[in-house]
């Protein structure tokens, strides 16, 4: 005996097939509303899993591209400071080697005090540069000033001191996996050549500050002797803060190297994620179109279901 | 008796079992759509002979019993696989929730607060303005978003719990009235013995029996009397012959998530026995499974991020200063990995004033120097505490916690994934056996119809015979 076909049979067949071409429609419905592969974790685990790991990668990458963004103001602006102060140093030479001159009056002379004074006004706003309310040469003290007069220019007295309130520390930024970008400078060690912080100047470089002030005490008091000593220090101190200039440019480049790294980082990281997680649209379309043609030709079937029987002929 | 008027009897006889077949016929075509119906059929016997001189005379027909055709080995398989697909579906519908709680790809995911935490440390270190006002204020604020995550999470899988055990105490109910409806048509089925098979409240019991299958495994037993015993798992007798036993929900007070949360009981009416355990079967099956087994393991898995979270970030935050020197745990500290997710908060300090968050390692406005320690945990795979590791050292993997969480979220997408598909199995197992049923017992219209026209022919011909015996009668008469 074959095997009794019942309508019982025939209806659980049919609504469990129209069923199944429905789940698949929806969820082709669903891949090409969201235009993902990936809309939860089942879907596809593992790649659940790399699309989670990629935008925690993605985030990384934007968020040093941000820190590098953010910086930027602030490494231009160290980078500003010392430039000024290399003309500064540039312009005192040049008085310095006017003052030097022996032919030169004591009016003269004074009159190129003057204008070392105001050069020396000029280095202390520099070296106390501001980026968003933070001293650029402070250190972690980056809310006091960090180089502070003893006092104005006073004819006929001494110049005034300039002490360091800040500290040595140089601030470290992280701008990709393992790389860091100093961006500030250790500013006593900049403009007042204390590289070791032990308050006095290291041997071999030289306190700008001293330097102006020496030069104009030494014009001042029309001392052209002195004058000719400082123009030597002036030397020194220049070769210092061009080797602090490019220190901090070293830093922008290292910057703009690695901002160009991370955008090709992130443009790997887009495209192995859309790789993973997006819908080949034309792939979801023509699923579409076949799950509908699939679903109405089921339906259709369905309804012819209601097949005649025997019971429809019996006279 | 012989004769004509015994003739008559022969062909009234034969009449009355055709219209007996008609009924059975009439019966199985008004169940054509009755649900767990088994189709019927007359059994037909020639009657007792009339003994004559020379040997016997037959007296017709007459209907011996009217049987129902079914198939007990496939009525025995349909039970035990209502109880596999339940127990499958039960979870596989648990674990969907589950992972639509983790999807990272809705908003609002685990993995992308904890890299929004990051992002604020890093910022933190990467701020213009001394002391950072602005960036304090992100760190906290990512800070409580990532804890709302935690928290909402952690809320919804125990609300799923809740739901579980609310399923379990509502089905112990239906398993109760099940047991008894049983008991009863056990009883009216063993009155009716005597009579011939009752075949449609075997057929009711055999449905109730199914019902009951899907919502807990059990074993059958059919006595001599057409009784039916039922088992569950490690022998208990839910049904013994006319009488029911009962299953009770008792409160667990030791349960380690609610101690509301309820142990099943087998109680046989003098003794009660926990058989929570022994239960793997059916809708209750499931939600034990998933109360106590599934739910438990992603709640710790939440637990685990969490408290390597607060493990992770206090150790580096307390190395560093506040702004106004305070010294101590950004999150507050937890001793035990269980249940970190659900407690996870700000530590007071913090929660006070951002100025405690130590971005430095002095208290300088620009020292940026911890906040770049604690962005670096973004990338610091460490060892990770396991349930029940903490106070003693941490046994897990080493990895960072966004590896940790991927792996977790995978972990849930698999398990759902498996279930479904051992779901979608038990689901074609069941259809396929129903179909089988349906090949035994189910109502064909096109035989009922068969049936008809042969029924018909045979009244026919009995009514011809009658016609005959009556031209018969009607010659004698008119011989006299």
């Amino acid at each position: 005996m074959g095997m009794r076909v019942t309508s019982s049979i025939l209806f659980r067949s049919a609504l469990l097939d129209i069923n199944r071409v429905r789940q698949k429609l929806a969820q082709t419905q669903e891949r090409a509303a969201s235009g993902l592969v990936i809309n939860r974790p089942s879907d596809d685990p593992a790649g659940m899993r790399a699309v989670t790991l990629l935008r925690s990668e993605l985030d990384s990458v934007e968020q040093y591209q941000r820190n590098i963004s953010k910086l930027r103001g602030k490494v231009a602006g160290s980078e500003n400071a010392i430039g000024n102060a290399t003309n500064i140093m540039s312009r005192a030479r040049e008085l310095a080697i006017q003052g030097a001159n022996g032919t030169l009056d004591a009016a003269s002379r004074q009159l190129l005090a003057v204008e070392v004074e105001a050069l020396h006004g000029e280095l202390l706003r520099e070296a106390n540069s501001q980026v968003s309310g933070s001293y650029l040469f402070a250190g972690y003290a980056s809310n006091t000033q960090p180089f502070v007069a003893s006092g104005p220019f006073v004819d006929g007295m001494p110049s005034p001191t300039v002490a360091f309130a800040g500290d040595s520390n140089e601030i470290q930024v992280a701008i990709g996996d393992g790389v860091s970008a100093t961006v500030s400078l250790d500013g006593r060690r900049v403009f007042m050549g204390d590289a070791d912080g032990d308050a006095a100047v290291d041997a071999g470089r030289e306190d700008l500050f001293d330097i102006l002030a020496d030069l104009r005490d030494a014009l001042a008091n029309d001392q052209p002797s002195q004058v000719v000593a400082v123009v030597d220090r002036i030397h020194t101190a220049t070769n210092q803060i061009s080797v602090e200039r490019t220190r901090i440019g070293t830093v922008q480049a290292q910057m703009e190297q690695q901002e160009a790294s991370l955008a090709q980082q992130s443009e790997r990281l887009l495209n192995r994620l859309s790789e993973v997680q997006d819908a080949d649209l034309a792939e979801v379309l023509s699923d579409l179109v076949t799950q509908e043609a699939a679903l109405q030709a089921s339906l259709s079937a369905t309804t012819r279901l209601i097949q005649p029987s025997l019971l429809d002929f019996l006279g | 008796m012989s004769g004509l008027f015994g003739i008559l009897d022969v062909a009234k006889r034969g009449m009355f079992a055709v219209q007996q077949g008609i009924q059975t016929t009439a019966h199985n075509i008004a169940n054509v759509n009755t649900e767990g119906y088994s189709r019927q059929r007359q059994i037909l016997g020639a009657a007792q002979p009339f003994p004559i001189r020379n040997g016997f005379l037959g007296t017709g027909v007459e209907q011996i019993s009217v049987d129902r055709i079914t198939d007990e080995f496939v009525l025995k398989q349909l039970v035990a696989q209502n109880s596999s697909f339940a127990a499958t579906d039960t979870q596989a519908q648990a674990l969907r929730q589950i992972e639509e709680v983790l999807n990272e790809q809705e908003v609002g995911g685990i993995s992308a607060a904890l890299n929004d935490l990051y992002d604020a440390f890093s910022d933190l270190s990467s701020a213009a303005e001394p002391g950072a006002p602005v960036e304090r204020e992100a760190v906290r604020a990512s800070a409580q978003s990532l804890i709302d995550a935690f928290q909402r999470a952690d809320g919804q899988l125990r609300q799923m719990q809740r739901d579980a055990d609310g399923g379990i105490q509502s089905t112990i109910a239906e398993i109760n009235h099940l047991a008894s409806q049983i008991a009863e048509l056990n009883v009216e089925i063993g009155l009716e013995a005597g009579r011939g098979p009752a075949n449609d409240l075997m057929d009711e019991r055999d449905r109730l029996l199914r019902e009951l299958g899907s919502k807990i495994d059990i074993s059958t037993v059919d006595t001599a009397n057409s009784q039916v015993m039922v088992f569950l798992a490690g022998g208990f007798p839910l049904v013994d012959g006319n009488s029911a036993r009962t299953l009770e929900a008792q409160v667990d007070p030791t349960n380690p998530f609610d101690p509301s949360f309820s142990l099943v009981i087998f109680n046989d009416g003098s003794a009660t026995t926990d058989i929570t355990n022994d239960i793997g079967g059916g809708q209750l099956g499931g939600l034990l499974r998933v109360r106590d087994t599934i739910l438990p393991a992603a709640i710790r898995s939440l637990d685990t991020i969490a408290y390597n979270l607060v493990d992770s970030v206090n150790t580096v935050h307390a190395a560093g200063t506040g702004l106004d020197g305070t010294v101590g745990d950004f999150f507050q500290a937890t001793g035990q990995v269980e249940d970190a997710a659900r407690d996870l908060a700000l530590d007071a300090n913090i929660a006070a004033s951002t100025d405690a968050i130590a971005a430095g390692l002095t208290t300088d406005p620009g020292d940026n120097e911890n906040a770049s320690n604690l962005a670096a945990l973004r990338n610091t795979a460490a060892a990770l505490f396991l349930p029940g590791d903490p106070p003693g050292p941490a046994t897990g993997p080493a990895r960072t916690l966004l590896e940790h969480t991927s792996f977790v979220i995978a972990d849930i997408g698999q398990q759902t994934r498996d279930m479904q598909f051992a779901s979608a199995r038990e689901g074609q197992i069941l259809e396929v056996l129903e179909n089988r049923r349906d090949e035994a017992s189910g109502v064909s219209l096109d035989e009922e119809a068969t049936n008809l026209i042969r029924l018909q022919a045979a009244f026919q011909a009995n009514a011809r015979v009658v016609s005959v015996v009556d031209r018969l009668l009607q010659d004698l008469v008119s011989i006299i």
